[in-house]
């Protein structure tokens, strides 16, 4: 089923965003492989992304640069139309548009190539950059905008500090990095190798810094349309969410960072999802 | 005489009225030659600090924006430092970013081994999709700007600190044709051996040519300066002429231009090929003639290879 785009209620795109998941655990079981803690706790953001009415597609371009969260970008694309719902299940099939992490130019809807960590952030600054070049520096609340979606564990690779220097002193108001902060990595909680707090670093550097429950659709629309406000300076959204988010015995456990689903723990993770 | 660094402020000269060319630089705009652009075009000119991974995927972000990005700093840093975000979002990604890294050789002279690119040739050209370009002047780098500029895709263009011989024709560069990416160019034939040279080198083999006919070998001087795509049909018709063939740069032995020449030959027609350049060590911190001379890239030095090559 490929669903319209436009204003939906926040429970029309919760069960939006759990049809995803279902989709992303799908994709993962066929394939064999893939990531599956990522793509389920930003769910909800790729949700309001592309159905709600806060972007608008037309102009606004999505940057994933946490590219291993890619089976939520192609479930979201095939659910808006960009892709056949049926070509899902081409996830990391030989010669398939729909590689393990993606690829500029091979799938429609793929802004950037990413997978290496940190990589996407500079490129989506530079895009910004290219806009702001096109249309003119000057804020605008009709500019067109690139969203760029980032990992806590992306947070660790210094590019990114370079990114978000840059992005300041150019003043790109324009650009909203969107923070996917689960707390989980492959093979630790995030706490367990960074001893001190992003906020305050993002901060630090200068973005002008948003927190919000990145599983909580409403909270969710309201900090993307109070970050498209800002003068002056690129947001950071920091969207507090649970790695696995929507099945309950794969919730905040780092060992779901990239862990197949065998076909017992798929059935019951679509029922659950089905029911909420 | 000029550095061939110098030809990088007339080449993006010849190209920035079009406003689509963009020049970015890590801190390093005077030492490239890109600060004149600075000057002329500051809108269209961004200095990202010091941080060269940024600077490449600043510059594919600007390239999908519709823009023509030329990215400057000293090669052992960009590619080097930035080389997986150069394979990743530039050459991966079809990114249409031209790369200008400078202080290419052991020629950098004091600043040491550190900021001496001796093995940027090979991270170039072992690169799907990277166009690879070393210029012998700066005339060559301002043609070659401008030949970067036109081509739709990645390029890489190397640079040396040093004032050298200018020597090519501005935007005549030989025989009234302008450069093409993927070709090499005879500037001095000879029967004898054929002497294969990229850069500094170029000039350096023509004034041993000069010298060896007098002593009766007559050596063909092939200017490779488009390492990628390699002008295999050129290299092949002189080696098939002369039946030897010596290679000449300032950078590693292994895996730099000589290396290019050799896997061809050996493929196509195979002889022997003696890579003369830097044998697997790291340069030194001195003057550049001397560094040079200790490291056997002063003209005597290579005299003496191309002889003993010739009697080889």
């Amino acid at each position: 089923m490929i669903y319209t785009l436009g204003m939906k209620t926040a429970q029309e795109l919760h069960k939006l965003a759990n049809r995803l998941r279902q989709d992303v655990l799908q994709m993962v079981f066929t394939a064999g492989a893939g990531h599956v803690a990522g793509p389920l706790s930003s769910a909800d953001l790729f949700a309001v992304l592309y159905f709600d009415e806060v972007l608008d597609l037309k102009k606004d371009k999505v940057v994933l640069s946490c590219g291993h969260y890619c089976p939520i970008l192609y479930a979201v694309l095939a659910r808006s139309g960009k892709l056949s719902v049926d070509e899902l299940k081409n996830f990391m099939q030989t010669g398939s548009r729909l590689p393990g992490h993606p690829e500029r130019g091979l799938t429609p809807g793929v802004e950037v190539s990413a997978g290496p960590l940190g990589q996407g952030v500079s490129v989506a600054t530079g895009m910004a950059l290219g806009m702001k070049l096109r249309n003119g520096r000057a804020y605008s609340y009709n500019s067109p905008r690139v969203y760029c979606v980032l990992s806590d564990g992306e947070l660790q690779e210094g590019q990114v500090w370079e990114a978000f220097n840059f992005a300041v002193a150019s003043k790109l108001d324009n650009l909203i990095y969107i923070l996917d902060r689960n707390g989980i990595q492959i093979e630790h909680y995030v706490k367990d190798l960074v001893k001190s707090d992003e906020t305050s670093r993002l901060e630090a550097f200068g973005l002008h810094v948003l927190e919000c429950e990145g599983n909580n659709i409403s909270n969710l629309k309201n900090c993307l349309e109070n970050a498209k406000q800002v003068q002056g300076l690129p947001t950071m959204i920091v969207m507090n969410t649970v790695g696995s988010k929507g099945v309950s015995f794969m919730e905040n456990k780092p060992i779901w960072h990239d862990k197949v689903p065998n076909s017992e723990e798929l059935n019951l993770a679509l029922k659950e999802l089905n029911a909420e | 005489m000029s550095a061939i660094r110098d030809g990088v402020s007339e080449g993006l000269s010849q190209i920035s009225h079009d406003e689509k060319v963009v020049v970015i630089t890590a801190d390093l705009a005077e030492a490239t030659r890109t600060s004149k652009f600075r000057e002329e075009y500051p809108d269209r000119f961004f200095d990202v600090g010091v941080s060269e991974q940024n600077m490449a995927g600043i510059a594919a972000g600007l390239s999908f924006e519709g823009m023509i990005p030329f990215i400057a700093s000293f090669a052992t840093f960009s590619p080097g430092r930035n080389w997986e975000q150069i394979r990743v979002s530039i050459a991966l990604s079809g990114a249409n970013v031209k790369i200008i890294g400078s202080h290419g050789g052991v020629a950098t002279g004091q600043n040491g081994p550190s900021h001496q690119a001796t093995e940027d040739i090979a991270l170039m050209r072992v690169l799907p999709n990277m166009v690879v370009l070393v210029p012998a002047d700066a005339n060559q780098t301002a043609v070659m700007i401008e030949a970067a500029y036109k081509y739709d895709g990645p390029v890489y263009i190397r640079t040396a600190r040093p004032k050298v011989a200018n020597f090519t024709k501005p935007f005549d560069f030989t025989q009234n044709k302008s450069f093409e990416i993927g070709k090499s160019y005879v500037y001095r034939e000879g029967s004898d051996i054929t002497i294969c040279a990229c850069g500094i080198q170029v000039w350096d083999s023509l004034m041993i040519a000069e010298e060896l006919a007098k002593e009766g070998i007559e050596c063909e001087v092939i200017n490779v300066c488009s390492i990628k795509p390699l002008d295999s049909e050129t290299i092949i018709k002189s080696a098939k002429k002369t039946g030897k063939v010596i290679t000449i740069e300032d950078h590693q032995i292994v895996g730099g231009m000589g290396s290019a020449v050799g896997e061809i030959l050996s493929e196509k027609y195979p002889l022997l090929v003696k890579r003369v350049g830097i044998k697997d060590v790291f340069g030194i911190s001195g003057k550049y003639e001397e560094v040079y001379k200790k490291l056997g890239l002063d003209r005597e030095s290579l005299k003496k290879a191309v002889v003993d090559w010739f009697h080889e």
